[in-house]
């Protein structure tokens, strides 16, 4: 059983995460350069699927 | 808009950040499935398509240095330069004139190109880039008859139709158009310093 303070505080971490994605992605298109399409598509896809992944195992470990 | 979909998504996560404890109820838990999931997903997708786009201008391709001299070679002041004639005479769009001769007009042709791209990029920063840069298979004349096929210049040319068959032997990709002396100067990087430009540079 999951308590309430593990879940939020694992529900920050897929928050954090997705917004650190988001953070790169932005990040990302003020840099005119080859590079800054791999770090949005490697580093900003990383914290993507990190964030969205844990928010999704959450919510199968709380049961929906 | 794109940029804005992104800074209202990040300012939508900040109160999950702050007070997780809004999932509490229902409405919480939908707002943090849409704020986590949807927007995000959403928001990468057209980020993507985004950079994809960006991905096919002379700017981009031209940003590293080892591609300068192949976008200065479209300024060269000879229409026997198959890429320069193309560019100058707007044959091609200005902006992605790179892209439009060098993806592939097939299905996946598109991404297929950036991922040879990619690859650029992990030769330019990891692996050994080689003194003299070829093409990994010989150009296809798919690319050229994408534009030309059916246009007057092309079916009328007298050099097109000099011979029986040699339609159908361009259109089979038996004859090349670039590699059988007959369109065959292209990007000739190392003989630019001698050449005249067009628009005339300022030295």
């Amino acid at each position: 059983m999951i308590t309430e303070k593990a879940l939020e505080r694992r529900l920050r971490l897929a928050a954090s995460l997705v917004m650190a994605g988001l953070v790169v992605e932005l990040g990302s298109f003020f840099w005119h350069h080859p590079t800054a399409f791999i770090v949005f598509f490697v580093v900003g896809g990383l914290f993507f699927a990190a964030g969205i992944l844990s928010y999704l195992l959450l919510i199968l470990a709380k049961g929906g | 808009m794109l940029i804005a979909l992104i800074v209202a998504a990040l300012v939508l996560l900040a109160p999950l950040v702050a007070r997780p404890s809004l999932t509490i109820r229902r409405a919480g838990r939908v707002f943090a499935f849409v704020v986590i999931v949807i927007v995000p997903v959403g928001a990468g997708l057209a980020g993507l398509n985004e950079h994809m786009e960006r991905s096919k201008t002379v700017a981009f391709c031209t940003s590293c240095h080892v591609m300068e001299r192949y976008g200065r070679s479209l300024q060269v002041d000879d229409v026997d330069h198959v890429p320069a004639k193309h560019f100058q005479y707007n044959r091609v769009p200005r902006e992605t004139a790179c892209f439009a001769c060098h993806t592939d007009y097939t299905l996946y042709g598109d991404y297929n190109a950036k991922l040879r791209g990619l690859r650029h990029v992990w030769v330019q920063y990891i692996g050994h880039i080689p003194s003299k840069i070829a093409l990994y298979t010989p150009y296809n004349n798919r690319e050229c008859l994408h534009c030309h096929d059916g246009a007057r210049s092309f079916v009328e040319s007298v050099t097109h139709r000099s011979e029986p068959g040699r339609m159908d032997a361009i259109h089979a990709n038996r004859v090349s158009c670039l590699g059988s002396g007959c369109h065959q100067v292209v990007h000739t990087v190392d003989k630019l310093d001698g050449l005249a430009m067009w628009p005339k540079e300022n030295k």
